[in-house]
């Protein structure tokens, strides 16, 4: 049956109107769970990386939902221990209201020009001393984008602990970077070699041989997964380059009446 | 009644939209590497399925044939925004698994073949019955690929294990090509292949 334009039009913008109300008044009402739900996991890895909660067994586990208790001691642990802060990309601590560091994406910053960018550092400090600084991971693994946590001792070179979090990598092979093994491998690696320079941490393909000079900036790869394990090595360099200045600053003692 | 049994059940085996129609590949080898996955996929899609069924058969009389394709999809869209909301206000883990998948269900052939052939031309109640059918038809195929899927690659079912140790150390492995997509096709043929030997069903030439 054909229609005459007019109704078509209106038609048509009903049904856009009645939709379009309908999908804003569900975000507006599920907003606040779902940002609360998405805080309290960034929370939880980052916690994870310093040390003050268990990581997961395996890849599965890390993706059982939390429960209201858990979201809300993982707010007040984070609250109590944290303190977080945002610098630019000289490594310069910025003071910019509105702009909360749990809250900054880093594939966005990645888009704007460079003097724009801001990245956060949560620090581990619940009284006077520094225990860890924590930095974003952001980078690719062989299908998807892998975002993770890095905690470094207050000697800014030793890993106090490793978290990765949101990947899309082969079940049961390179999302086991998940799995609790794989990211204790990293404790106790350092980042700076011996006269100083940034070397990162390298995913060795098998098993690092204790022996090797080189053994304090490898860490055992996971078998089957040689791809994921390179992207993990790139994403590191490139995370903490992005951090280097910042923490070449903190080495000085720059910072350390700003914290 | 008569009719809205067989409605219901057609899908589910002599008409069912994966094994004979070959419809909603893509989501069918996505998500089907655990069971979870698979299941939570599978109620979306039902969901999905049944109401735009139930919206476009109520609005059927109404909608302007030259812009249907358009309104058909605007009440898919909006209904699959609405339970991707809804996941990753209740179920976030999950959500952050199932990531794009549960968006690309509006784009599920499944979906929009059903509106254009059944609820354009059904009442609400048998296009009701007619998308919960298809859902269900879809999310069997899901759960019995995730369910092999996840049992030969990983051992466990649901993320706990039930092939015994005592088997692996008798020589049992894993295996890995489950856990990848070749793995989905593997058994997704298989299953075909059963299903139409079992109910004789033939491709037209």
């Amino acid at each position: 049956m054909q229609r005459s334009n007019l109704y078509t039009i209106l038609f048509a913008f009903l049904v856009a109107v009645v939709f379009s109300s309908l999908l804003a008044v569900a975000s507006q009402l599920l907003r606040e769970r779902q940002r609360l739900l998405e805080e309290a996991d960034m929370k939880k890895n980052i916690l994870q990386a310093v040390g003050l909660r268990e990581c997961p067994l395996n890849a599965v586990s890390a993706t059982r939902e939390m429960s209201g208790k858990e979201c809300s001691d993982i707010q007040c642990c984070y609250s109590k221990e944290m303190r977080s802060l945002i610098i630019d990309y000289r490594g310069n601590i910025v003071e910019e209201s509105g702009l909360v560091p749990e809250r900054i994406e880093p594939e966005q910053e990645e888009e704007k020009p460079i003097a724009e960018r801001r990245y956060p550092v949560f620090i581990r400090k619940p009284k006077d001393e520094v225990i860890s600084y924590c930095i974003p991971l952001y980078g690719k693994g062989l299908w998807s984008s892998i975002y993770g946590y890095m905690a470094l001792k207050p000697d800014l070179n030793t890993i106090a602990g490793v978290s990765f979090y949101k990947q899309g990598e082969t079940p049961g092979l390179g999302a086991e970077i998940q799995s609790r093994w794989f990211q204790e491998n990293f404790v106790g690696k350092k980042i700076f070699d011996a006269k100083g320079k940034l070397v990162s941490v390298t995913v060795e393909k098998g098993r690092v041989d204790p022996s090797s000079p080189h053994a304090p900036y490898r860490v055992d790869g996971i078998s089957g997964a040689t791809l994921t394990g390179k992207g993990v090595t790139e994403l590191l360099m490139k995370s903490l380059r992005i951090y280097e200045p910042y923490l070449r600053l903190l080495q000085r003692g720059v910072h350390r009446g700003s914290q | 009644m008569d009719l809205n049994k067989k409605v219901f059940t057609d899908p589910l085996s002599e008409n069912n939209p994966i094994t004979i129609q070959v419809l909603g590949i893509c989501s069918a080898l996505a998500v089907t590497s655990q069971l979870k996955p698979s299941l939570v996929m599978g109620i979306a899609v039902i969901a999905v399925v049944a109401l735009s069924n139930v919206i476009v058969s109520f609005l059927r009389e109404y909608i302007p044939g030259r812009i249907r394709i358009i309104v058909e999809m605007t009440v898919v869209a909006s209904l699959v925004i609405l339970v991707d909301q809804v996941l990753k206000a209740y179920a976030y883990q999950m959500s952050k698994q199932l990531s794009v998948f549960v968006g690309l269900i509006i784009t599920n052939c499944i979906v929009l073949g059903r509106l254009e052939a059944f609820a354009m031309s059904h009442k609400p109640l048998p296009s009701f019955i007619d998308g919960i059918g298809n859902g269900i038809g879809y999310a069997l195929v899901l759960f019995i690929v995730g369910f092999f899927r996840e049992l030969l690659g990983a051992g466990k079912l649901l993320g706990y294990k039930v092939i015994p140790e005592f088997m692996y150390r008798a020589g049992y492995a894993n295996n890995g090509l489950m856990v990848l997509a070749p793995g989905a096709f593997i058994i997704l043929a298989l299953l075909i292949w059963i299903q139409r030997t079992m109910s004789g069903h033939i491709e037209e030439e």
